[in-house]
């Protein structure tokens, strides 16, 4: 018996082996598997702008996530659900054309009708789940991803500034190399930055910039430049670059410069919203401010919205950008929307509908903004399936209250988003139920260990640093007497927090928190109250409060103060925290960084007012 | 001629079969190699992923700790137990042949490694949302059943070389460390510069590259490189495997 034990045990396990791997889901069958029923959409009795023309009165059915039928003749199935209403407009899902989706700004951009995101520079880890993600047609929260991965620049150049790690490069030799490894990180298309001649910050020169492109091309990849003077965006078509990134906002297109662009079939992508941010420029008189002040905005979008690059930067002039792009337009040469978003002054999904105003004032016509928002991108990028409404596309399309071809700023007017045959939710998440919190003590330190340290109700102390987000700083926290009250005192209990921030983490911290951070999460409205103070000593420097809320995932609302080796109480007025939201306060850390040391401090008497 | 092949064959047939029962009666010790893996994938890829992309790139670097376990312990310590009550001196004495003995215990490694790998792919297509192409689940799945053969190498030797009680120690200090700091239970990157370097003197880093270029979860440009590094480490464990082997015939 025994010499049948192993044919047969290796017979069953190869049997097994085989059945396994055809039984294993692949992207194909997922497709299929997770495609719910009733996902049948019937709009009826809309305009339609398939990506490159008009349709003045249609119906689309909407099926298993793809475009079913087009015809003022198709009949409804019984099991479509039916979307109609007066002067409805289907336009299909937007393209960005320049983003940079990280953080919640692929969820944020669904919301605003835009459906494909071509990053221009990112982490590539990710990329190839992304790479599968977008071939799906899935119910989805996010916008489909496209990416250049990380871009070509050099050693402290434009881009190494973010704290993502950016695989530079030293001298033409190594661009052969660099864009295998792009490749090979499913990067679609390959991002340069060639900003020559300037004394700010290393750039790529022009030899190494050039073998970039060839390696590209050489690897079937296009090639795309960040520049932002004439001259460099000059020396880049001359390089045989696919597109421009940016529009160079130094000086005005000169005859030979629109002559050359117009010959070469380089197309742009101006990316006005971030030229106006960074000139600082009054745009309120180009912009209808709907998305702007729209109900749908995430704190993210209306902490990116009013954030600003600071110090003005030279050479970025909203109007001559916007000359260049109509007077480039004019002569032909192809222009791609793009938002640039989340850079400070933008924000995701509705800096795009922005975006297609200022390029209708600089001198597209409407129905051609939407061209450069939807078909155009589709065709330079090859994103089958996209940007178009037409049988078998896919289902991502944005159902407008209004006609956008009369008005462009009708694109913010949404009825609703569908994304892969799914409407999509547009509002925000809820948040637990939040108590109106009137003042309160958040920590006296009087008993116990910090995590029962009494504090409001689903509140608890402990300690905080990066680690959590794989930094390398450490806390520690425990409970102490003070040494300046009677230990028989009510108030003779104190929180000692210690520890290093060490860099390791884009913005390092290290300190103690209180608050509600682990689902169910809890948070109070605090609108009614107006300061936090708190006594403090320790080594002496500067100090930070973060606030945090669950609907903000990002760079919390932060606001500094400095700690000397006394006593002393702080006050700092909530209404000075940048992007804070008083409805929905979930906790606060009291922390040191982001630069690197030791740090210690003892902290008590926690209110807010 | 013809004789002695049946005789091998059958010699390698009875070996084998012994081993696999014996696997099946003391389960004790293949069961917690088997389990552990999966257990940590299911931990770690399901319950509390740190990232969307977590599960598809660790299902490449867990299924080569799947592998490892089952033959640095199924050699290591079975062979130097083996040796330490005088059974393999028995074994040059009887008809059996050493080939039957060392190739019957590969490819009994060889299916409970499937086993393990497959427990994984189970867990990662079913429960962690992972999907790729058909070519692709199987060329992962080839990767790293071919990884069972390194391993098998550095068990073979602790077998020949340490005695039962060091054997359990030296296969339990290589397995923990090799799976440490060769990034197969947390991603790589996460690692210091100088834990990253030192990644490269271990064939588990390698043999995880492979597999994560292969899945396409996060290649790191060309394999060629890890490819030849595994070859000549393969090559090395061979040779040092063949002198053990003849140091143990000799004492």
């Amino acid at each position: 018996m025994i010499k049948y034990t192993f044919p047969i045990t290796a017979f069953v396990t190869v049997l097994l082996l085989g059945v396994l791997i055809f039984s294993l889901p692949t992207p194909e069958t997922e497709q299929t598997n997770s495609m719910d029923a009733g996902t049948s959409y019937f709009l009826k009795n809309v305009k339609l702008f398939d990506g490159t023309g008009v349709v003045e009165q249609t119906h689309i059915l909407v099926e298993n996530g793809l475009i079913a039928k087009i015809g003022i003749d198709i009949k409804q199935p019984p099991k479509a659900q039916l979307i109609t209403g007066k002067e409805l407009m289907v336009i299909p899902g937007l393209i960005d054309a320049h983003t940079h989706s990280y953080g919640s700004v692929l969820s944020d951009a669904l919301r605003f009708g835009v459906t494909t995101h071509l990053d221009m520079f990112g982490p590539e880890q990710g990329l190839a789940a992304n790479k599968v993600h977008r071939q799906k047609l899935n119910k989805t929260d996010r916008t489909d991803l496209f990416s250049a991965g990380t871009l070509a620049t050099v050693e402290g150049g434009h881009g190494t500034q973010y704290g993502i790690t950016v695989d530079t490069l030293v001298m033409p030799e190594d661009a052969e190399q660099w864009v295998k490894d792009r490749k090979a990180n499913d990067a679609d298309y390959i991002k340069l930055v060639y900003i020559p001649n300037q004394n700010r910050i290393p750039s790529l020169d022009l030899a190494t910039a050039k073998a970039v492109i060839k390696s590209a091309h050489d690897q079937d990849l296009k090639a795309l430049a960040h520049i932002s003077t004439q001259q460099a965006a000059k020396e880049m078509i001359e390089a045989g670059i696919d597109g421009l990134v940016h529009m160079f906002a130094d000086s005005e297109a000169t005859e030979e410069f629109v002559a050359l662009a117009k010959q070469t079939g380089v197309f742009f992508v101006p990316t006005l919203s971030v030229i106006a941010s960074v000139d600082n420029a009054d745009t309120s008189k180009f912009l209808s401010a709907q998305s702007i002040s729209d109900p749908f905005l995430s704190m993210e979008q209306q902490g990116s919205l009013n954030a600003s690059f600071g110090n003005e930067i030279h050479g970025f002039d909203l109007s001559i950008a916007m000359t260049n792009v109509g007077k480039l337009h004019q002569h032909g040469v192809p222009i791609l929307a793009g938002s640039d978003v989340p850079n400070p002054g933008t924000a995701a999904g509705c800096s795009l509908h922005t975006e297609l105003e200022l390029l209708v004032h600089a001198g597209l016509s409407n129905i051609e903004a939407l061209i450069a928002a939807t078909s155009l991108p589709a065709n330079y990028f090859q994103l089958d399936g996209r940007g178009k409404l037409a049988i078998g596309s896919r289902a991502d399309l944005v159902i407008l209250n209004q006609d956008a071809i009369a008005d462009i700023s009708a694109t913010q007017n949404i009825h609703s988003v569908v994304k892969n045959g799914h409407l999509i939710e547009r509002t925000l998440p809820e948040t637990a139920e939040t108590s109106v919190l009137e003042h309160t003590l958040l920590g006296d330190f009087e008993l116990a260990e910090p995590a029962t340290f009494k504090s409001l109700q689903g509140f608890s102390w402990s300690q905080t640093d990066d680690s959590i987000a794989n930094g390398k700083s450490t806390a520690w926290v425990k409970r102490v007497d003070r040494d300046d009250v009677a230990e028989s005192s009510s108030n003779s209990g104190a929180l000692h927090v210690s520890g290093e921030v060490r860099a390791g983490f884009p913005y390092p911290w290290a300190g103690a928190s209180v608050g509600s951070f682990a689902p169910p999460i809890k948070s109070y409205d605090i609108s009614d109250l107006r300061t936090l103070s708190f006594d403090i000593k320790g080594q002496a420097g500067n100090y930070r409060v973060m606030l945090f809320s669950p609907d903000y995932k990002g760079i919390p609302p932060t606001l500094g103060f400095s700690v000397s080796e006394n006593w002393q109480t702080i006050s700092l007025t909530l209404a000075d925290f940048p992007t804070i939201n008083p409805k929905n306060f979930s906790g606060l850390a009291i922390v040191a960084g982001p630069q690197p040391g030791k740090f210690e401090y003892t902290l008590d008497n926690v209110r807010l007012n | 001629m013809n004789n002695s092949f049946n005789r091998t064959m059958r010699s390698f047939f009875l070996e084998s079969g012994a081993e696999i029962l014996k696997s099946f009666r003391a389960p004790e010790f293949i069961l917690p190699t088997l389990l552990m893996p999966v257990a940590f994938y299911t931990l770690f890829a399901t319950i509390v992923p740190m990232g969307p992309e977590s599960a598809p790139y660790l299902l490449a670097t867990y299924g080569v700790f799947a592998v490892m376990g089952p033959a640095i312990f199924g050699f290591g310590i079975s062979v130097a137990n083996e040796r330490d009550k005088g059974w393999l001196a028995l074994k040059r004495v009887s008809p059996a042949t050493g080939g039957s003995y060392i190739a019957a215990k590969v490819l009994s490694t060889l299916i409970f490694a499937s086993f393990s790998v497959a427990s994984i792919y189970l867990v990662a297509g079913f429960a962690a949302d992972v999907s790729f192409t058909r070519a692709t689940w199987a060329s992962l799945l080839m990767i790293h059943l071919f990884s069972v053969f390194p391993f098998i190498l550095i068990g073979l030797s602790i077998g020949f070389l340490c005695n039962a009680n060091a054997a359990v120690a030296v296969s339990n200090i290589l397995f923990l460390s090799f799976s440490a700091l060769g990034g197969l239970w947390i991603p790589i990157m996460v690692f210091p510069p100088a834990m990253q370097s030192f990644a490269h003197f271990l064939p588990t880093y390698h043999l995880s590259e492979i597999a994560l270029a292969v899945s396409q979860t996060s290649g790191q440009g060309d394999i060629s490189y890890h490819l030849l590094v595994i070859g000549v480490m393969t090559a090395l464990l061979a040779l040092s495997t063949a002198l053990a082997w003849s140091k143990q015939r000799n004492s």
